[in-house]
């Protein structure tokens, strides 16, 4: 290691350059001047609705920081898949590496996820549960990051996960439902239409679903970093508990739930069938 | 257009513009491609199985085949083997009843070949007793009867022996 090579007045000399910055930063942190704290009923009211703080969407229009952050995911994936699909797709080979793997794995996931809960036509199916899961996933992960933007106002804000908005998550669930219903109507006809219509409810469930159980983490975390004492180690686990296994609960349920019910929605109308054998 | 709970239709519609360019750019750049050549790998792997498996078949037919081919072959051997044996054992009893038949024949031909040496011994021994009458008689009256007596009994008994 380079650290033994070092001489004991090189050592002392670290030491001491270590200790003078982290007490500089601690007395920068309490000697700071600090806007006046909001108190934490209205920082969770702010957290849930969006109300007051606002983003300029490019100077077009003022928006909640969520549709900056669904963007922003946006452009991550896109930029990563191109670069996926331009320098590693082709190197591909038939014994795959480890991050090849994981590409097939994660495709194959859902590919067959689709195929168990749809048996028919389940070829569009699998490619719009990949998309939703890993858009779940990976912007649920987002709020770890703690990206910051300038609100309208002038103060930072932290970019939210989109789907702790509720207009992000009334979004994905909509568009889910229509995925759905469209596909019903394609394949199964006035059948396929009735089947989707009956599960009128299936759209507010999505929607407030992912809605409550991403907003339930981003107020628990809001709620421990509102507090200075409670921002030493316990931010980690609530990380954990709160953004990781909800990453993947929501990211299973909702590419599950869309699965299934597509595959109801699309399964052959049989009765016909069933007549003719039985007379 | 503000609802309960900032609702918001025009955030709800670039919500779902964002996804939809999500969804194009996944389903193109990563999904289609990779699904393919997983695709195009299993195809590969279900060809050279399906192949394995027509050429197993191949050889269990052929398999087959040579076993039915052995078993006919046994069995015409072992039918080819009793007829044999059959046309050997007829063989065998057709010799012996021909060797019956030949000795019967025999004995019998040899028992009418001493049947007919007897009777012409018979008949060649009354000629001669005949003649030796005739030629006792005639000595016995020309003269010298007890020696022609006596070479008349001697000729009798001559012929009682040869009989």
């Amino acid at each position: 290691m380079g650290g033994d090579n070092l001489s004991k007045k090189q050592k002392i000399v670290s030491a001491v350059i270590f200790s003078v910055i982290i007490l500089a930063l601690l007395i920068g942190s309490l000697l700071a001047p600090t806007r006046e704290k909001e108190p934490i009923k209205e920082a969770m009211r702010e957290a849930v609705l969006h109300e007051h703080t606002k983003v300029s969407l490019f100077g077009l229009l003022d928006v909640n920081p969520a549709v900056i952050s669904a963007f922003a995911v946006t452009a991550v994936i896109t930029v990563f898949c191109v670069f996926v699909r331009i320098f590693a797709i082709p190197r591909f080979k038939e014994i795959p590496g480890k991050f090849q793997l994981l590409l097939e794995q994660a495709v194959k996931y859902f590919s067959n996820l689709a195929k168990t809960n749809s048996p028919h036509r389940n070829n569009l199916l699998g490619a719009y549960v990949f998309a939703a899961g890993v858009y779940v996933f990976i912007s649920t992960l987002w709020e770890l990051l703690g990206f910051q933007a300038v609100s309208t106002e002038g103060n930072p804000v932290t970019l939210a996960a989109p789907l702790a908005d509720i207009n992000g998550a009334i979004a994905m669930g909509f568009m889910s439902y229509m995925f759905i219903l469209i596909s019903g109507i394609v394949c199964g006809k006035a059948h396929g239409a009735i089947n989707a219509l009956k599960d009128f409810s299936l759209p507010i469930s999505m929607s407030f679903r992912l809605f409550g159980a991403l907003l339930s983490g981003a107020l628990v975390t809001d709620l421990v970093y509102h507090y200075f004492a409670l921002n030493f180690v316990l931010p980690v686990f609530i990380g954990v508990m709160f953004t990781l296994l909800h990453a993947i609960i929501q990211t299973y349920v909702l590419t599950m739930l869309v699965s299934v019910f597509y595959g109801e929605s699309t399964e052959p109308h049989e009765k016909k069938k069933r007549k003719k054998a039985s007379a | 257009m503000n609802l309960p709970l900032n609702i918001d239709l025009q955030q709800i519609l670039l919500h779902m513009f964002n996804f939809a360019i999500l969804f194009a750019a996944l389903y193109f750049l990563l999904y289609k491609p990779v699904k393919k050549f997983i695709d195009a790998r299993e195809g590969e792997y279900k060809k050279a199985s399906d192949e394995a498996k027509q050429k197993l078949k191949e050889a269990d037919d052929a398999k087959a085949k040579l076993g039915d081919e052995l078993s006919k072959m046994r069995e015409d051997a072992r039918r080819e083997s009793s007829e044999m044996a059959q046309n050997a054992q007829k063989q065998y009893q057709k010799r012996i009843s021909d060797a019956e038949e030949q000795a019967a024949r025999i004995i019998s031909d040899a028992e009418e070949q001493a049947a007919a040496i007897k009777r012409k011994a018979l008949k060649d021994s009354g000629k001669d007793i005949a003649e030796l009458v005739k030629e006792s008689v005639g000595k016995v009256v020309m003269g010298g009867t007890d020696e022609a007596f006596e070479a008349f009994l001697s000729s009798v008994e001559k012929g009682g022996e040869d009989e």
